[in-house]
């Protein structure tokens, strides 16, 4: 930065500053109803998971005269109601404290937010160390015109910022910002000139949430400003993928889990016939739970998934009832995997995961804000690739990534796994290979669930090469690119050591990964 | 016994690049805490088979005599290879004799370097430096250092790391 922040407005940390002063906003009034609903809600559903399970074991013994919790439950209906009534009263009490005492402000460098009500906390993430912003709708705050927005940052467990709940149009709009401001800061010192104008839109723009902003100075085309009024935010750019609800019931009906959920019910059927003992059936409920469970997320989770492209990232909407809306500068999306399994490869199907800084480090069911399409084609995979990657545009690089995605043994451009490698891996070492051009290095895994991993080499983090004994004898080893945490793994095992040397240390690839070249 | 510093083959000497290795010491440590771990046992299955004179409590022991022996062997050359050079843009750590490992790590993707200095080493006079990428479950280590080398080499990595910053 050239210019100097403007010093920070210096309070008190024991004071109550008005909302309005000094651009700093309160949360919207009706945060405490909406936790309060929702936490209600989580608890009501552990309880009855609970429940659930204090049912199963019983099945048979109620026939030797023990009572079921149940029937018991329904002996303190009173006290239990009575119990969650002090229960709803103390989450909206403290909710309540929560929103009176958060503030928050968006300045030039950085975004704030004051929490806590007996231990204060204040949080403030540079705009520099902005990964990726979420908006985050459940049922309800749908319903009254709220949302959260989530702000992700590569500083690892618990250093996110979280807003919950404030306006849906204010959320866009902040977001926006946010973005440009990311952007703006990242851009560096050609730009200090519009600095304060850009400044000054900004503060003016969250001061009045609603107002439009316009684009600032660097050429970021302004969030459109028909996005800060309605619901719908898409009128940008058309979207690149858009999965339908058909696909994505296809592409559960196609997974692999379905398949053993029925082998393993007809088998349990027929051991329970040829057994005699057909309660034995009863067996496969726990683990038809966990099924429905995983369905019910890709459902739920990945309803109507679209990607699109706009001027600060990639947005990915997507939700059933809770509706979340996922921005990622295309710069940090670190690493991509696409990955097939076997049903889908009639279809044509893929599905396409991510690594981001910032994403899947608190906790691991954030796997969900990982995936960049849910199912996708080739020719979709492509638009996406483009648009992440713009690298990548042309038939050379798609070349590869074809060959990444369905080629077998040798493939133009590709070094595979030699034949010796036959005797450690027989399955799959006929797929085992990478191709490295300047813009990126593509890996290939996965004989029945096929597997292509994409790195740009200026977001390799580090190189690692590993030899077992066996490998020693055969002349193989393996070599992993590491990237951040997430669900893509680059790694490429049961190459020629002459190949792995030539991945590890290969010409040009270690300068660039030094010098950490994006794009 | 050939120098395991050149294991591995080119893959693991890649040419032109010369390995610092580690202080011999670390070899003292860890065969002192493999002492505190088998001596009592041993000394306690040899007591245990003199005074209740059963013969074949002498074969668990010598069991762990081996297992002892073997790891000291381990112990020996696994300090020997392990190695560390600092190159241009890249610093390069191996190990391992069984199991080779090499890790690159450019300097300006290094997050943060540790010294750590536990009593054994305090009282060997030897550190150990790590180093952390954002990368997931990366963790790279040189133990077995001099702590003016540690010092040195934590010193030079940072600045190195500053010089060359690439952001995520």
């Amino acid at each position: 930065m050239t210019t100097p922040p403007p010093p920070a407005p210096v309070e008190p940390i024991d004071t109550l500053a008005t909302p309005a002063d000094e651009g700093w906003h309160r949360l919207h009034p009706a945060t405490p109803l909406v936790k309060g609903w929702i936490a209600l809600v989580a608890v009501l559903l552990v309880l009855a998971s609970q429940a659930a399970d204090l049912l199963m074991p019983d099945f048979e013994d109620d026939a030797e005269g023990h009572a079921n919790p149940l029937n018991q439950a329904f002996d303190y209906i009173g006290w239990i109601l009575l119990g969650l009534g002090v229960l709803l009263v103390l989450i909206v009490a403290y909710t309540y404290c929560y929103w009176r005492f958060a503030r928050y402000r968006l300045d030039d460098e950085a975004f704030h937010l004051h929490t806590g009500v007996i231990f204060r906390q204040r949080r403030s993430m540079r705009l520099d160390r902005l990964e990726a912003v979420d908006t985050v709708r459940p049922l309800v705050a749908r319903l009254v015109g709220l949302a959260e927005l989530k702000l992700q940052s590569a500083g690892g467990s618990g250093s996110g910022v979280n807003l919950a709940y404030i306006k849906y149009a204010e959320a866009t709009a902040l977001r926006e910002q946010l973005l440009a401001g990311a952007r703006r800061v990242k851009g560096g010192a050609d730009q200090a000139v519009g600095e304060t104008q850009a400044a000054q839109a900004t503060s003016a723009a969250v001061a009045v949430p609603g107002v439009p902003l316009s684009g600032g100075p660097t050429a970021v085309p302004a969030a459109t400003p028909s996005a800060l009024f309605g619901d719908d935010e898409f009128k940008d750019a058309p979207p690149l993928v858009t999965v339908g609800a058909d696909r994505i019931m296809g592409s559960l009906l196609l997974s692999m889990t379905t398949w053993w959920v029925l082998v393993c019910l007809i088998g349990l059927v027929v051991l329970g016939i040829v057994l005699k003992q057909p309660e034995i059936i009863f067996m496969v409920i726990p683990g038809l739970l966990g099924v429905f469970q995983f369905f019910w997320q890709r459902i739920a989770g990945e309803w109507s998934f679209t990607v699109t492209p706009t001027t600060t990232g990639l947005r990915l909407t997507h939700g059933l009832f809770t509706t979340v809306t996922q921005n990622v500068p295309q710069d940090r999306i670190q690493a991509i995997q696409l990955s097939q399994t076997l049903l889908w490869r009639a279809r044509g199907w893929w599905r396409v995961t991510m690594n981001v800084a910032g994403y899947g480090v608190d906790n691991p069911n954030q796997v969900r804000n990982q995936v960049l399409a849910p199912v996708v084609t080739e020719q979709e995979i492509q638009a996406v690739l483009w648009s992440v990657l713009p690298q990548l545009a042309g038939p050379q690089a798609w070349e590869l990534v074809t060959g990444a995605l369905n080629g077998e043994g040798e493939t133009p451009g590709f070094i595979t796994a030699p034949p010796k490698a036959k005797v450690l891996d027989p399955i799959v070492w006929r797929r085992r290979g990478f191709a490295a051009i300047p813009e990126a290095l593509f890996i290939r895994n996965g004989r029945l669930w096929r597997t292509a991993v994409i790195v740009p080499h200026g977001r390799i983090q580090a190189i690692g090469v590993r030899q077992g004994p066996w490998m020693r004898l055969l002349g193989l080893a393996n070599v992993k690119a590491y990237s951040t945490p997430g669900p893509v793994s680059a790694r490429v095992v049961h190459l020629a050591v002459d190949d792995a040397a030539r991945l590890a240390f290969g010409a040009g690839l270690q300068a660039r990964l030094a010098r950490g070249d994006v794009n | 016994m050939p120098i395991p510093l050149n294991r591995g083959g080119e893959l693991f000497n890649p040419p032109g690049v010369t390995w610092n290795p580690v202080s011999p010491k670390l070899a003292t440590a860890r065969l002192i805490i493999l002492a505190i771990c088998f001596v009592p046992c041993i000394a306690a299955g040899v007591v245990a088979a003199l005074v209740t004179d059963i013969a074949w409590l002498y074969l668990p022991t010598g069991l762990l005599l081996v297992i002892a022996l073997w790891l000291t062997w381990l112990i020996v050359r696994g300090v020997k290879a392990t190695g560390y050079a600092e190159q241009a843009d890249d610093l390069l750590v191996r190990g391992g004799i069984m199991f080779l490992r090499l890790s690159l790590v450019p300097y300006g993707r290094m997050q943060f370097v540790d010294v750590n200095m536990g009593p054994l080493d305090r009282a060997l006079k030897l550190a150990k430096v790590t180093m952390r990428t954002a990368a997931a479950g990366l963790t790279v280590t040189v133990p077995g250092l001099p702590p003016e080398e540690a010092a040195r080499l934590r010193d030079q990595l940072a600045s190195l790391g500053q010089a060359n910053q690439a952001g995520l």
